[in-house]
């Protein structure tokens, strides 16, 4: 498909990939300004308390600023505003004199070296009084347990609280009821999902430099400046064309920097209190009381007629979100609409709860509620599978949600209709290419050390996009102009997590211009120069993205061949572009006519010394659909039945991204999200102690365990093809790969793991541990 | 909440270029002292606050701890020998179950990390401790006070502690030839449970043989009960089974986990060790 382009479909190398390898990429905490001070936060001790004193005197007196409650505005906001404002649940402020979990920002000081900083925290006195935590969301929710938040604010409302109930989100469609009677087999089941970190490399950080005009310039960890930008101004009364926020290269995310880092408004606090430029860079152990997985808690009931057709479903979701409610309302309906989406179920109800608990604040992280409901729902329907003695690859073509279905984007306010789907074709070659037929069955599996093979599917959107507006905003924008050598400047706020999203960009904006890859660049780009674009999540970087600097090239292009026009005397819409990899240069062609050529870079300095004026577009677009993209594993695992290791072996991976705009990278991010997802399902967990309320590993240093290279299976034996398939309405026929990477990864791991031992277990982290538990108490060996 | 980017509290920093040096300054300061070698372990502990010396002590630039030599049938390692000069030793190829144990520390910790590091930091899960316990290895303290080669047995008094006396320095690992014909295994299971054996043979009797474990326990050890119920008997299903009961005594009764793979994994290192016997 992808031979028809030049540029795209063509592997590169990153315009980043070498500045990164040899680590001249710059980061925030690279940032250096002449006359700045380090910051330094001061983090409860408690996990549930009231300050009834703090005193920073002693920390003043040796030189350093300091910043409590008391210094910072007083009204609540929430760091993430992708959703619209009567969505968004505001929570929190700046610095807390009430803190709810430990490691909450309650002081923070600025001071001239970081070790001076440091030394200054240590002389802030603060005289806690502790109040009762709780840590589980199912007490949490009991009446008499103590309530985190009294009231939140909604749209200037104030909204109570009660039983800790952060959002609740009901959906129903047919009857459930009269499905489970008409069932021929129901089936129940509970899973529990981790609580992880997101272990991206940069933790998170902020430089702020206060401006004569009374606004700040800013560099900070984020996946969207325009958002932080609009939150700043909001919580300091600053107007937006004083704050300034430039992009700087993001040290991965996973999702974490969705929202705008605790960290920003604390330095821009400091910044404005000393007048002073502030960097402030966290810690790792900080980091990680700052954010994680949403962990769920799910019961599930499914029932099924005997050829394995679904007939009804019936899910309850509890979701400890922490001490704030970052994002858990839309959370919730895109939890409810992972499920919808997964498969067609006539008779249906979904129950969310999120719940609060005196824990560091659960944020999006790559999937947003999909891998978990994945998890349950992949290895339920393979169950029933099992049951009823079908093959599950059977089982799950007679129930996904494909071609002309109604697709769940992001919740029930974000659907469109699915325009193209590889699901059939990903299954059977996978399937092929794994050797599924052979697998066997577990009882049949003899000695210590066993293999299975598990299959699970997954998706994910490709924006939040949709015909109409939704709960969530969705749309990018962007700058693009020739420079009178014929290069040209990308002004593009879109951010990249590390997975490639800006080269596929870049990819887009060449292919349309008709110009080499090597003359596109992307410019220095900040909140004033560029116009906005919401933020990088929802795998929307290249369909929603990319598609954006697509319509603008296109604009671009064709001012461009207006010009060439002028000069040729050739009708603009019949010349073409051609990247011409010896000249470096893009060539406008009239194609047939002999001496009817000239390089881009002719037409534009012809349009300088005219002055014909810059050839520019500038322009937003909202995708008007949210198609899925789907990716389908074949894993196979090594179970040792004696000390329930766990190793996964090999792998087959197919991916129906639509075009792929690069073969590099889209196997690249498979990769990463498969060792992201392995260490997710086997591995990972932040614990927190009952008594104190401290995570048991406080960070990498004393363990946060996570797979390690040598845990993974080797890169040769994972298999990654894609799906021959043509999104319409993507830029060149591409939707997103991102999330949908990671989604089925716990489920296929737990199915593989039936596959070899015959249990089933729901409960991640799935440790040795427990998978020895678990034969055990299913006897036998 | 400890700050990982800075090392918090101040120190002063030596870097004596000979062990006299280097004791001299362990002399003077005693207690308030850490010696750095590798810093894998100490420059952690330090971040985390666990330990805030006053004075450093690098004996990184004393040549002396950085070789392997022979004296007699003994190799001799310099404390401040590294897990990756280790493995590419020629002086060390007859000690297969040695390299078999420091193989799977990752590649920084194995340009980082000493061999003397990992001994008096005396972590239970140290994987250098098991294959030296089992090869009957012995070190040499020195101190402004003079010296003593002492069993490595003997440094590992607990979690984490060791039987130096703060103005020591650990300057040698002394590993003694092995029987010819022995043979020797190693196994583990990561962060939970490591076994060494060496083992050897006349027939189907078991000549002698030295068994170490480390891991989720208290401190690496030799499980000596395990040695003397095989030693002199015959090596077969039962005399197994009661050498790994010894072994389980030495675990936990709570930590099930352990316990349960330890049934495992012994029997397999000790059959390994007792194939390769010859
Ligand atoms: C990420 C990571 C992974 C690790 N993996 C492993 C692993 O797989 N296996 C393993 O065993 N360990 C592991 N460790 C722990 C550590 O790396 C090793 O124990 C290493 O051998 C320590 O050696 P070092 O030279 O770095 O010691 P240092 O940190 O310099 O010193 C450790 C302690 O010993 C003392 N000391 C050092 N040398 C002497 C001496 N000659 N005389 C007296 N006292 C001395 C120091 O004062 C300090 O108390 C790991 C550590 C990290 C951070």
């Amino acid at each position: 498909m992808a031979t028809q382009y030049h540029t795209v479909g063509k592997p590169s190398i990153r315009k980043d990939a070498i500045p990164k390898a040899t680590g001249q990429e710059k980061f925030t905490c690279d940032v250096v300004i002449p006359g700045m001070l380090y910051g330094r936060i001061l983090r409860s001790k408690y996990p549930h308390a009231r300050i009834k004193r703090i005193d920073t005197s002693k920390a003043e007196a040796m030189g350093a600023i300091c910043i409590t409650f008391e210094d910072v505005p007083k009204a609540k906001y929430n760091e993430r505003i992708v959703s619209v404002p009567s969505a968004t649940f505001k929570d929190r402020t700046v610095l807390t004199n009430k803190p709810l979990h430990v490691g909450e920002a309650i002081a923070a000081v600025a001071a001239e070296t970081e070790e001076k900083a440091e030394k200054a925290l240590r002389l802030i006195e603060v005289e806690y009084e502790p109040l009762e935590p709780v840590f589980d969301p199912i007490a949490a929710m009991k009446p008499g347990k103590p309530s985190l938040h009294d009231s939140i604010i909604l749209q200037d409302k104030v909204v109570e609280i009660k039983n800790n109930i952060a959002a609740k989100v009901e959906i129903s469609e047919g009857d459930v009821e009269k499905g489970f009677r008409e069932a021929d087999i129901v089936i129940e089941g509970t899973a529990r999902t981790s609580r992880v970190y997101h272990t991206q490399l940069e933790t998170k950080s902020a430089v702020v430099v206060p401006e004569p005009n009374g606004g700040v310039t800013i560099w900070t960890t984020t996946q969207t400046i325009h958002n932080c930008r609009i939150l700043i101004g909001e919580i300091f009364g600053i107007p937006l064309n004083k704050v300034n926020v430039k992009k700087i290269s993001l040290g991965g995310s996973f999702g974490s920097s969705i929202q705008m880092n605790s960290v920003l408004p604390i330095t821009v606090a400091l910044a404005l209190k000393a007048k002073r430029p502030v960097k402030m860079c966290t810690t790792r152990e900080e980091d990680m009381y700052d954010h994680c997985r949403y962990p769920m808690i799910l019961k599930y009931k499914l029932g099924a007629k005997k050829d394995g057709r679904l007939v009804a479903g019936e899910m309850e979701v509890i979701v400890d979100i922490g001490a704030h409610n970052i994002q858990a309302y839309p959370l919730l309906g895109c939890t409810a609409g992972w499920l919808v989406s997964l498969y067609k179920m006539p008779n249906l109800k979904f129950v969310g709860k999120a719940v609060y608990t005196n824990k560091a604040p659960a944020c999006a992280m790559q999937g947003f509620g999909n891998p978990q409901v994945n998890f349950i729902a992949q290895t339920m329907m393979n169950e029933v599978a099992e049951k009823l003695g079908l093959d599950p690859i059977e089982v799950e073509l007679k129930n996904y949600v494909g071609l002309g279905d109604v697709f769940w984007g992001q919740g029930p306010t974000v659907r469109s209709v699915i325009r193209s789907c590889g699901v059939e074709e990903l299954i059977k070659k996978g399937a092929e290419m794994i050797g599924w037929k052979n697998r066997g069955r577990p009882q049949d599996k003899k000695g210590d050390i066993v293999r299975g093979i598990g299959m699970a599917r997954g998706f994910h959107t490709s924006s939040a996009g949709g015909p109409m507006a939704g709960e969530a905003v969705d749309f990018s924008g962007a700058m693009i102009k020739i420079n009178e050598d014929g290069t040209v400047d990308v002004i593009a706020p879109l951010q990249d997590m590390g997975g490639g999203a800006l080269e596929a960009g870049l990819k887009i904006v060449a292919e349309t211009l008709g110009v080499p890859l090597d003359c596109v660049e992307l410019a220095p780009t900040d909140t004033c120069n560029s116009v906005y674009d919401v933020c990088l999540h929802a795998t929307r970087g290249v369909y929603a993205g990319g598609g954006t600097l697509k319509k603008v090239a296109e604009q671009v292009r064709q001012k461009l061949l207006e010009f060439a026009s002028r000069i040729l005397g050739v009708y603009p819409h019949a010349l073409k572009i051609r990247p011409d990899e010896n000249l470096k240069q893009g060539v406008i062609y009239a194609e047939g006519i002999s001496g009817k050529e000239i390089t881009v870079k002719e037409v534009a300095a012809t349009a300088r010394n005219k002055n014909w004026g810059t050839i520019a577009a500038v322009d937003s677009l909202r995708q008007g659909q949210c198609p899925p993209a789907y990716t389908v594993y074949f894993v196979e695992v090594e179970v040792n039945k004696r000390t329930g290791e766990v190793k996964p072996v090999r792998a087959v991976i197919g991916a129906d991204c639509g075009t792929v705009i690069d073969p590099i990278y889209a196997v690249a991010q498979i990769h990463g999200s498969f060792y992201r997802g392995l260490s997710y399902v086997l591995c990972e967990d932040t614990k927190y102690k009952r008594r104190t309320g401290e995570l048991t590993n406080k960070g990498f240093l004393s363990g946060y365990n996570i797979l390690k290279a040598e845990d993974m299976p080797n890169p040769d034996d994972i298999q990654v093809f894609f799906a021959n398939t043509y999104e319409e309405t993507g830029p060149f026929g591409a939707k997103g790969i991102g999330e949908a990477a990671i989604n089925p990864v716990p489920a296929v791991v737990a199915n593989a793991i039936y596959n070899a031992i015959g249990v089933w277990i729901r409960e991640m982290p799935i440790t040795p541990e427990k998978v020895l538990k678990a034969l055990k108490e299913k006897g036998g060996n | 909440m400890v700050n990982t980017r800075i090392l918090v509290n101040e120190f002063e920093y030596f870097e004596p270029k000979t062990v006299a040096e280097a004791v001299d300054l362990l002399a003077r300061f005693g207690k308030e002292a850490k010696v750095l070698a590798g810093g894998t372990n100490l420059l952690v502990d330090m971040k985390l606050e666990k330990v805030s010396p006053k004075y450093l002590i690098y004996i990184g630039k004393i040549p002396e701890l950085r070789s392997i030599t022979r004296a007699g049938s003994d190799v001799i390692i310099g404390a401040n020998v590294t897990f990756f000069e280790m493995m590419k030793a020629a002086e060390l190829k007859d000690y297969p179950l040695l390299r078999e144990a420091i193989e799977s520390v990752q590649l920084e910790i194995k340009r980082m990390g000493t061999i003397g590091g990992n001994i008096c930091n005396a972590a239970p899960t140290a994987s250098a401790a098991p294959p030296l316990l089992a090869l009957e290895a012995k070190v040499k303290l020195v101190s402004k006070r003079g010296s003593r080669v002492i069993p490595l047995e003997e440094v590992f008094v607990g979690d984490r502690q060791t039987s130096l006396a703060p103005d020591e320095l650990l300057t040698e690992i002394h590993i003694p030839a092995l029987d010819g014909g022995c043979g020797t295994a190693f196994g583990e299971i990561k962060r939970k449970i490591k076994f060494a054996a060496v083992v050897s043979r006349q027939g189907d009797t078991c000549k002698r043989c030295r068994i170490a474990m480390g891991g989720d326990v208290e401190r690496p050890i030799r499980v000596r009960n395990a040695e003397s119920l095989l030693e002199g008997n015959r090596v077969d299903e039962n005399t197994v089974r009661s050498a790994c009961e010894a072994v389980l005594a030495e675990i936990d009764p709570e930590n099930w986990y352990v316990r349960e793979i330890a049934q495992y994994l012994f029997p397999k290192v000790l059959q390994e060790a007792w194939e390769r016997a010859r």
